[in-house]
C-alpha cells in the first residue's frame, strides 16, 4: 500500500515543473483576457503614437506657411492628416525638435538644408499642402476641409475672385458710360 | 355690423390730452389718427376689434407680425433712441435693429418716407411715453445672436450634418455672408429683430422684402412658391433653414417645422372669426328649421287643443 508515496510524488512533479500547472494556465489566461480588455478599450494608437498639442501643431503650421493660422481649421487639418500617416504625430514632434535645435527662424531655412530626412520632409510638405489647398489627401480619399479660407487664395486676395464666389452681391456697378467715339 | 358697432365703435373725435406736450399730442393724432399704426400694431379680440386694452402691443397680420411697439424696453421700443425711431421710418432700416418688410414696408415706401421731420420726431416722441406693455419676452428682440463660425467647422462635411447649414451657405452667405454679419447694403442676421420671432422671420425668406426709399430700390429675394425657379426652396427646406438662422443669430427657443411654414404661406393661423364664419350657413339653416319645427310644434297642439 503505497498509494499515498506515489500520490505526493506526482502532486510534487506537477508543481515543480516549469509553470506550467492548472493554477498558472488559469493565472495567464485571466491576466491575459483582462489586458485584451483593457487594450481594446484604449486608443491604441495614443499609447503607440507620441501626444501632440494642438498649440505644437499651430506653431508648426505657422512656421511651415508664415502666415498666422486659424486654431479651428488646426484642429480639423490634425485629425485628418493623423488619420492618413501613422507616423505623422511623431514626425509633427520631430520637426518642432528639429527647427528648435537648428534655430530656423523661417522655414527658407529648413528648405535649404542639404540632407533633409525625407520622411520629416514629406510630412512637413503634406501640413504645407493642407493649408495651402484646404484638402487634405489623395484625389481618391480627398477630404475638403475648407474651401474660401484655403491659404492659396490670400496672395491674390483682392485682385483674383476666389472661384465661384465672385467679388459679393455689391460688386456690380453702374452701368458704364458709352463713349460714342466714331460715327458711321 | 350695428351691434359690432355698438360693442367696439366709438365717434369720438380725437382730442389733445392738455397733460402732454404739443408734440405728443402731433405724435398721438398721427399714430392713431391719420397713419392708423395701432390698426396693425394692436391685439384684435376674438370679434376681430381692436383690444384697448392693450394700444400697441403687437398685433398679427396672418402672415406677418406687427411687433410690440409701446415703450417697454424688453418688449416694445423702449431701448430705441428718438433719432433711430426716425430713421426707421423714413428709411425702413436701422442697422443692429430692423429692417421694414411686407407690410411694414408698403407703410415706409408710400406713406412714412415722405413726413416732415418734425412729424416723424412727434411719433417718437409719442411712442416713447406710451404706456410699457410686455408680452412676456425676456430679452429685447433686437439682442439676439451673434457671429457664427460654422464655416470653419462645417465645410466640406455632408448635408446630412447640419442641412440648415447646407441651404444658408449655398442660398443666404452670398449676401448675408458666412457668418451672418451681413455688408454695407446688406443686414447682419444677428441683432435683427427679423430672427426674433419664426413667424415674420418665415415670411421674410417667403416673401423677400421689397420697398423703395428715396428712388433707391431695396430688395430681398423672396424663395417661396413664387420666387424664380432657381431660387426655390421647398417647405422642409425653409424650415430647416429658418431653424438653422434662429439657433446661431435669432431666438434659439423657437423651432420652426414644415407645416408651420406651409400655413404661414396660406395666410397663417386662422382667426377665431374666420374659423366660426365656416358654420355661418348651416348654423343659420339650423336655426331656422329649430324655428320652423318649433311653430309647426305649436300650431299642432293648438289644433289639437281646439
Amino acid at each position: 500500500m503505497d498509494t499515498s508515496m506515489t500520490h505526493k510524488h506526482e502532486k510534487t512533479q506537477t508543481e515543480s515543473s516549469a509553470g506550467l500547472t492548472r493554477r498558472n494556465l488559469l493565472r495567464g489566461s485571466v491576466t491575459l483576457g483582462l489586458a485584451a480588455m483593457i487594450g481594446s478599450a484604449l486608443p491604441w494608437q495614443s499609447l503607440l503614437a507620441a501626444q501632440v498639442s494642438s498649440d505644437d501643431f499651430i506653431a508648426l503650421s505657422q512656421f511651415l506657411v508664415s502666415r498666422a493660422v486659424n486654431p479651428v481649421l488646426a484642429g480639423r487639418y490634425y485629425a485628418a492628416l493623423d488619420k492618413r500617416a501613422p507616423n505623422f504625430s511623431t514626425n509633427v514632434i520631430a520637426l518642432k525638435q528639429l527647427i528648435g535645435a537648428q534655430g530656423y527662424k523661417h522655414v527658407d531655412e529648413y528648405l535649404a538644408q542639404p540632407n533633409p530626412d525625407p520622411s520629416l520632409r514629406a510630412t512637413a510638405t503634406s501640413i504645407i499642402s493642407a493649408w495651402y489647398l484646404g484638402v487634405v489627401g489623395e484625389p481618391a480619399d480627398a477630404e475638403l476641409i475648407s474651401y474660401s479660407l484655403a491659404m492659396m487664395y490670400q496672395p491674390t486676395h483682392g485682385i483674383l475672385i476666389i472661384p465661384t464666389y465672385g467679388g459679393g452681391p455689391d460688386s456690380w456697378g453702374p452701368k458704364p458710360a458709352v463713349n460714342q467715339d466714331s460715327t458711321v | 355690423m350695428i351691434g359690432w358697432n355698438a360693442l367696439f365703435h366709438s365717434k369720438t373725435r380725437f382730442t389733445p390730452d392738455p397733460a402732454k406736450s404739443a408734440e405728443v399730442n402731433r405724435g398721438d393724432y398721427l399714430v392713431n389718427g391719420l397713419a392708423h399704426c395701432d390698426t396693425c400694431h394692436t391685439p384684435r379680440n376674438v370679434l376681430m376689434a381692436a383690444d384697448s386694452a392693450k394700444p400697441l402691443a403687437g398685433g398679427s397680420l396672418g402672415s406677418w407680425y406687427a411687433p410690440n411697439i409701446t415703450s417697454d424696453k424688453v418688449s416694445g421700443i423702449g431701448a430705441w433712441s428718438s433719432d433711430e425711431i426716425v430713421a426707421y421710418l423714413r428709411t425702413g432700416h436701422v442697422e443692429g435693429k430692423a429692417q421694414a418688410a411686407g407690410p411694414m414696408a408698403e407703410a415706409v415706401e408710400n406713406s412714412l418716407q415722405h413726413l416732415s421731420d418734425v412729424d416723424l420726431k412727434a411719433i417718437a416722441a409719442y411712442l416713447l411715453q406710451t404706456a410699457p406693455i410686455n408680452n412676456g419676452e425676456t430679452k429685447a428682440r433686437h439682442e439676439y445672436g451673434q457671429a457664427s463660425v460654422d464655416e470653419l467647422t462645417l465645410r466640406g462635411g455632408k448635408p446630412g450634418d447640419n442641412p440648415g447649414w447646407h441651404i444658408f451657405s449655398g442660398t443666404c452667405a452670398n449676401c448675408h455672408q458666412p457668418n451672418g454679419q451681413g455688408t454695407r447694403e446688406y443686414p447682419s442676421l444677428f441683432h435683427n429683430t427679423a430672427t426674433s420671432r419664426s413667424d415674420n422671420l418665415i415670411a421674410t425668406i417667403v416673401y423677400g422684402v421689397h420697398r423703395e426709399v428715396d428712388g433707391v430700390a431695396i430688395d430681398m429675394p423672396g424663395f417661396g412658391p413664387d420666387a424664380l425657379f432657381t431660387d426655390r426652396l421647398n417647405d422642409q427646406q425653409i424650415a430647416d433653414v429658418s431653424n438653422y438662422v434662429l439657433s446661431r443669430y435669432g431666438n434659439a427657443d423657437t423651432v420652426v417645422t414644415a407645416a408651420d411654414v406651409a400655413q404661414l404661406r396660406n395666410g397663417g393661423p386662422q382667426a377665431p372669426l374666420a374659423v366660426m364664419a365656416k358654420f355661418t350657413t348651416p348654423v343659420i339653416i339650423l336655426v331656422c328649421l329649430l324655428i320652423g319645427l318649433g311653430a309647426w310644434a305649436l300650431i299642432a297642439r293648438r289644433r289639437k287643443e281646439a
